[in-house]
C-alpha cells in the first residue's frame, strides 16, 4: 500500500515534469509586454542622455543612475558574474561588490551614450525565455543616416516574486555582456583577491567618469 | 609574376605558424578553460601582437586618420571589402544559401559598376546589404566543431576551425592574384592601416571595458563567430541563458554550466550550426 502510493507519486511527478515545458510555452506570453516596457524605459533614458549634449559624464551618470538601478537585477547579475566566488564572500563583500558593479554599469552607459547624431532604438519583438519567469526582448540601435549596420541589442529579463521584470543580461551583436564579464572576472580572480577585483572595477569606473570630462 | 610561387610561399608560412603553435608549444589539458589549452602560448602571441599594434600599427592608423577624411577611409574600406566578396559568395554556395549567393553577386556587380570599382557602397540602399561569410563559418554549418582557440602572430585570434579560412580568403581575393608581392604588399599594408584606423574607436572602447584584454578578446571573438555562423539570428544560448537559479557552479567559464532545464550543453563540443528547434531564431515583429 505504502509502496503503491510512492509509485503513484513518483509517476505523477514525472508526468508533471514532462508537462512543464509545454505548459510554459502556452501560458507565459501574457506578461512579457511588461518586460518590453522595462527595456524601453532604459532606452528612453539612454536616448535622453545622448541628446543632453555636452554636460559631462558625471551629470549623465547622475541622470541615468535611477533608471539603471530600477531596470537591472543587480543581485542576480552579481551572483552569476562571480560564479563560485560569490559563495565564498561574506555579506559586507557582497554588498561592496554589488554597489561597485552597479556603478560601473551606470558609468559605462554614461560614457557610451554621450552624443546623438541619427541613432534610434527600435523594439523588434519579445518572447518568453527558455525558462519559467524569463523574457527575451529584441531591439536594435539603428543609425540610418550614417549608413552603418544597426547594432542588435537583445535583453534577457527575469520576473521576481511580485511580477516585476528586471534585466539580467544584454547581448550586443551576439556578444553576451554577462558571459563575457563572468569569464573575464574568473580569469582575474585566478591570481587576485576579490578586494583586488573590486579595486580594479572602481578605477575602471573612475576612468569612465573622468575620461570624457577631461576632454 | 609567379603566382604559384606566392601561393606556395604563403602556404609554407601559414603551415609553419600552425606547426609552431600546435607542435612546439605546451598543450595543457588542465588549462582553466578547456577550449583554450594553449593559453600560455596564446598569451605570448597576444602580447606580441599588442606591442606591434601599439608601436607600429596604431600610430600608423592615427597618422592615416589625420590625413584622410572619414568618407575617404570608408571608401577605401568599401573598395577592399568588395574584393573579399568572392569569398562570401563562394561560402554562401558551400552553405547551400543560393538566394544569398545571388543577392551578394548582385551587390558586387552594383558596387563594382555604379559604385566605381567598389569605392562607393551603392548596393546597401538598393536593398543588398553586406554579409560576412567565410570558410570557417561554412565548416561550422557542415558540423565541424570549433576546436581549440589559437592566437597567431600578426594574424590574431582564430579557432582551429577558422584556420583553413585564412587560405580561402587569400586565394579568392583578386588582389592577391593581380599584384604579386611587389604591388600586393603595399596594397595589403594600406588595407591593414585603413582597417585599423576604422577600428580606433572600437579598440578605445575595448581598452575602457576590459580588465583582462586577452580573455575579453577571446570571449568576444568566440561569441561573435557564433553569431556570424547563425547569420545574426539567435546566438549562443549558453552565453545568454546563464544559470541564474543555480547555486555557485564551477565558475571556470561561461557556457560550462550544466543547464537547470536539462537542455544539452553544446558549448565547445559541437558546432552550433543552424539550430532547427530554436524558437529564438524566428524574429517576431510586434
Amino acid at each position: 500500500m505504502h509502496h503503491a502510493r510512492r509509485l503513484v507519486l513518483s509517476l505523477g511527478l514525472c508526468l508533471a515534469a514532462l508537462a512543464v515545458p509545454a505548459a510554459r510555452a502556452e501560458t507565459q506570453p501574457v506578461p512579457v509586454a511588461a518586460a518590453v516596457a522595462v527595456v524601453e524605459t532604459l532606452h528612453s533614458a539612454l536616448f535622453a542622455s545622448m541628446q543632453a549634449g555636452d554636460v559631462g559624464t558625471r551629470v549623465r551618470a547622475d541622470q541615468l543612475r535611477p533608471v539603471v538601478h530600477a531596470g537591472f537585477d543587480f543581485p542576480t547579475i552579481a551572483r552569476v558574474v562571480l560564479g563560485q566566488t560569490w559563495g565564498k564572500l561574506d555579506e559586507a563583500e557582497r554588498q561592496r561588490f554589488l554597489a561597485v558593479f552597479a556603478e560601473l554599469s551606470v558609468a559605462t552607459y554614461a560614457s557610451r551614450f554621450d552624443s546623438h547624431t541619427d541613432e534610434r532604438f527600435v523594439t523588434l519583438g519579445s518572447e518568453p525565455g527558455r525558462r519559467q519567469g524569463e523574457a527575451l526582448v529584441r531591439t536594435q540601435l539603428q543609425r540610418p543616416a550614417s549608413g552603418k549596420q544597426p547594432v542588435s541589442l537583445h535583453y534577457l529579463l527575469r520576473s521576481d516574486s511580485d511580477g516585476a521584470w528586471r534585466i539580467v543580461n544584454v547581448v550586443a551583436d551576439g556578444v553576451s555582456d554577462l558571459s563575457l564579464k563572468r569569464t573575464e572576472y574568473a580569469t582575474v580572480l585566478r591570481d587576485a583577491s576579490i578586494a583586488d577585483l573590486i579595486a580594479r572595477l572602481e578605477s575602471q569606473t573612475q576612468g569612465l567618469l573622468e575620461g570624457k570630462d577631461a576632454e | 609574376m609567379d603566382m604559384d610561387g606566392v601561393a606556395t610561399a604563403l602556404k609554407g608560412v601559414l603551415a609553419g605558424v600552425v606547426l609552431a603553435v600546435l607542435g612546439g608549444c605546451a598543450h595543457n589539458p588542465n588549462a582553466p578553460d578547456p577550449r583554450d589549452p594553449y593559453e600560455e602560448t596564446n598569451r605570448k602571441f597576444y602580447s606580441f601582437n599588442d606591442a606591434l599594434d601599439r608601436h607600429v600599427l596604431e600610430p600608423a592608423a592615427h597618422g592615416w586618420q589625420a590625413i584622410t577624411p572619414i568618407g575617404f577611409r570608408q571608401g577605401v574600406s568599401n573598395f577592399y571589402g568588395n574584393f573579399y566578396y568572392l569569398n562570401t559568395i563562394l561560402n554562401n554556395l558551400l552553405q547551400g544559401k543560393l538566394l544569398s549567393a545571388i543577392r551578394d553577386s548582385g551587390r558586387v556587380v552594383l558596387n563594382t559598376t555604379l559604385g566605381i570599382g567598389g569605392f562607393f557602397d551603392v548596393a546597401t540602399p538598393f536593398g543588398f546589404p553586406a554579409h560576412q561569410e567565410d570558410f570557417g563559418q561554412t565548416l561550422a554549418v557542415w558540423g565541424v566543431g570549433e576546436g581549440d582557440y589559437l592566437v597567431f602572430p600578426f594574424l590574431g585570434p582564430a579557432t582551429q576551425r577558422d584556420v583553413p579560412g585564412f587560405g580561402t580568403a587569400f586565394i579568392t581575393n583578386p588582389l592577391f592574384w593581380v599584384g604579386g608581392l611587389v604591388i600586393g604588399l603595399p596594397v595589403g599594408m594600406l588595407e591593414v592601416v585603413n582597417t585599423r584606423a576604422n577600428l580606433l574607436e572600437a579598440t578605445r572602447l575595448r581598452d575602457e571595458a576590459a580588465l583582462d584584454p586577452y580573455t575579453f578578446t577571446r570571449e568576444a571573438y568566440r561569441q561573435r563567430r557564433d553569431y556570424l555562423i547563425r547569420d545574426g539570428e539567435g546566438f549562443g544560448q549558453d552565453d545568454l541563458y546563464l544559470d541564474f537559479n543555480g547555486e555557485f557552479d564551477d565558475g571556470a567559464g561561461a557556457g560550462a554550466d550544466p543547464d537547470a532545464a536539462g537542455l544539452p550543453d553544446s558549448a565547445g563540443t559541437s558546432a552550433p550550426a543552424k539550430p532547427v528547434d530554436d524558437s529564438s531564431d524566428v524574429l517576431k515583429i510586434d
